[in-house]
């Protein structure tokens, strides 16, 4: 295990972000996927909006969820976003480790077989637990606390967009940013890499979406990347977005804490 | 195999499923391009390993060891002194028509001396038992983390198999490679360098980077500055390199020196090479040594350089460039396996008893117009393995066996290898490119 190439740093941030967008998709799809069985296909309108996914309606649910979940040609399809995880993970094998990149692989083998519309939640479910198994083995494995730091920052950034799309509470999106903000501090130097600029952008998403708080949480870590004095975000606990800054957002929709209520299964 | 020498190899077979679940899980495939295709496909496995027992595999180390100090010894020579052309052991037109020979590195001796650090032998057993070497593979000989991560997956899926024989752990072949690679270093960390995810062995590179502890570099992530060799990290820190293990082609490696439309090359590479700044693993020219014509003379190399008389026998092979050999070859190329010397890889093989009539006349023409781009040999027939084919019955495979012998201050073997078998009954073809699969190679220790 060598220095960190920019090949290297980009290839680990966009591995956190692509798992965590399988990850956090398929939980999305799960409750989605549920609301469908009382309610048929509507239900992933919302959810096709949310991830700027184009909705068919003249589509069954079941090529509906084929072409969400398993259209390997659809850049937003869940199989992509495998694939280009999987694409990363291959290439960091020297940084990460054979026992640790083989869940990336797992999780790919098990959504290939995921495709048999009776067994599909409970396959997908291995893929949840394969993807949850990864990032625990990075956590507790031998990479350099550096090469963690990278993946995080690609995981929690990934985290922060699609929390927002989802419209979950401004609680859960503080916390990931204050994971973020640690991840942050762990790269040496996050002025040599597009950190900032990319902070920069999900900042204004995130404001556009009616999180302002965590929106400027997120805009200071963007100076602190590009060098700027270190501005520590509020500490945990601490109410930096207010519920009603959800109003904001200009997604139509239902409110964010009852689209993630609605997400996780519950609320109804 | 020897069967006495086995207990108990059932548990391999009857778990096949598991071993070939752990190998897909831990990525272990090749790639290949079909129709300018790029696709990766997982390599095939035998559970049923080749075995050679103790006393064998010592037998054949020393030959192996012999081969490879021989042809160290030609490289130094053929880019110094050419004293084996001058002694007219070789004939000169050997060496200057070999598209291995890279006249830009002449008289550049490489860091301590070493050409062939990693040798890939490839071999058959005869019917009667005897080794033969079909071929020097110096370049950049593939495989061996095949049978290293597969022998990891089967002592953890069938421990008792291992229990029951002594099988000698192949698990040093990291320690091996990074004791070759730290006897060369001029000074600074070790890099694999990759041309990328695109490449057949793409697994590889990032497996031996992951074990040696080097660092896997694609080209560029590499620089050349005043004739020194560097790693660049994110920041812009470069890190000095003090070798290169290169899994890209000599033509490649450098587009100032060599092939000018190369861009998986690393520019003023070899510049920094010849100042004696960084040692390239496997040196650059070594071609010339594992031309299948060369091959011929690898015998008379190891009486030439080290008075000693050769353990290994090559396959009897002929020189259509020769008069008498020519003459041999047209007469009986019906009977003949010849090879193209500029191809690799199971291609340019041709089986003279596979042709009609008219594809034997014209391979017969082709070889009278160009003598030095073939060689012939005699058909050896090798021993098949026991094997089971997909559905776990019993069978029996043609395979030969890629030894790997390694030179740092030593030239050691490796007590392990990759047996390559044929995917048909009766085939001899057995690379992983024409559908091939691959076995452990156990070597007992008693």
């Amino acid at each position: 295990m060598g220095p960190i190439t920019l090949t290297s740093a980009d290839q680990l941030y966009w591995l956190g972000r692509y798992t965590e967008r399988v990850y956090t998709t398929l939980r999305r799809f799960f409750s989605t996927y549920d609301q469908g069985i009382d309610h048929g296909p509507e239900d992933f309108r919302s959810f096709c909006r949310e991830l700027d996914i184009p909705f068919d309606p003249e589509l069954s649910t079941d090529d509906l969820i084929r072409g969400i979940l398993y259209d390997r040609d659809r850049p937003w399809s869940v199989c992509s976003s495998m694939r280009a995880a999987f694409g990363n993970a291959m290439m960091l094998r020297s940084e990460l480790g054979t026992p640790t990149t083989a869940y990336v692989e797992l999780a790919l083998i098990r959504l290939k077989e995921s495709k048999e519309p009776d067994t599909r939640l409970l396959r997908q479910r291995s893929v949840h637990d394969d993807l949850l198994a990864f990032w625990g083995s990075i956590e507790d494995g031998t990479a350099l606390p550096e090469v963690k730091a990278l993946l995080f920052t690609g995981k929690y950034i990934e985290r922060l967009d699609l929390y927002a799309r989802f419209g979950a509470p401004s609680e859960r999106l503080d916390l990931a940013a204050e994971k973020l903000a640690r991840q942050i501090e762990a790269i040496a130097h996050p002025e040599c890499l597009p950190v900032s600029s990319t902070l920069t952008w999900l900042a204004e998403a995130l404001s556009g979406r009616g999180y302002a708080a965590v929106g400027e949480k997120v805009a200071a870590l963007a100076a602190q990347a590009d060098g700027a004095a270190p501005v520590r975000p509020a500490g945990p606990g601490v109410p930096v977005v207010q519920a009603s800054s959800a109003g904001r957002r200009p997604v139509e929709g239902p409110a964010p804490q009852q689209r993630l209520a609605r997400a996780e299964g519950r609320g109804r | 195999m020897p069967d006495t020498l086995l207990h108990g190899l059932q548990p391999l077979i009857e778990r096949r499923q598991s071993i070939n679940e752990d190998l897909a899980r831990d990525g272990v495939r090749f790639g290949i391009y079909k129709n300018g295709q790029f696709h990766e496909q997982i390599f095939p496995y035998d559970p049923v390993p080749r075995v050679i027992g103790a006393d064998e595999f010592d037998l054949l180390a020393r030959g192996l060891a012999q081969r490879v100090r021989a042809l160290n010894a030609f490289l130094r020579d053929i880019y110094s002194d050419k004293q084996i052309v001058r002694d007219r052991v070789i004939p000169e037109d050997f060496i200057y028509s070999s598209s291995g020979y890279l006249p830009q590195i002449n008289e550049v001796m490489p860091p301590a001396g070493v050409y062939a650090h990693i040798a890939g032998e490839d071999l058959v057993q005869a019917e009667d038992g005897t080794w033969v070497v079909l071929e020097d593979n110096l370049r950049i000989p593939s495989g061996a983390s095949y049978p290293l991560i597969a022998r990891g997956i089967t002592r953890r899926i069938a421990p008792e198999v291992y229990a029951a024989n002594h099988v000698r752990d192949n698990r040093d072949y990291p320690d091996l490679l990074s004791e070759a690679m730290d006897f060369c270093s001029c000074g600074g960390i070790p890099v694999i360098l990759t041309p990328g995810r695109y490449n057949a062995a793409f697994f590889e590179h990032s497996y031996l980077a992951e074990l040696t502890g080097a660092a896997l570099a694609q080209p560029s992530d590499l620089v050349v500055d005043d004739n020194q060799l560097f790693f660049v990290d994110y920041a812009g820190e470069k890190h000095k390199v003090g070798v290169v293990y290169r899994r890209i082609s000599d033509e490649y490696l450098d587009p100032f020196c060599f092939n000018p439309d190369s861009v998986i090359g690393v520019p003023n590479l070899i510049s920094a090479y010849r100042a004696g700044n960084v040692a390239i693993v496997n040196a650059p020219g070594n071609g010339v040594a594992d031309d299948k014509g060369i091959y011929y003379f690898v015998p008379a190399m190891v009486s030439y350089y080290l008075g000693e008389q050769p353990l290994l026998q090559n396959a009897p092979t002929y020189l259509p460039l020769f008069d008498r050999d020519r003459a041999y070859v047209l007469e009986h190329l019906d009977s003949l396996v010849v090879k193209d010397v500029a191809e690799a890889g199971g291609y340019g093989v041709v089986f003279g008893d596979t042709l009609t009539r008219d594809q034997l006349a014209d391979l017969r023409d082709k070889i009278k117009a160009e003598p030095r781009r073939f060689i012939a040999q005699e058909v050896v027939r090798f021993r098949d393995l026991p094997s089971v084919d997909a559905a776990g019955n019993p069978c029996r495979r043609m395979a030969d066996l890629r030894a790997f012998v390694l030179t740092g201050e030593d030239t050691r073997v490796w007590a392990s290898g990759l047996t390559r078998y044929a995917n048909e009954p009766g085939s001899m073809v057995v690379n992983s490119s024409q559908g091939g699969g691959f076995k452990d190679t156990w070597v007992l220790s008693r």
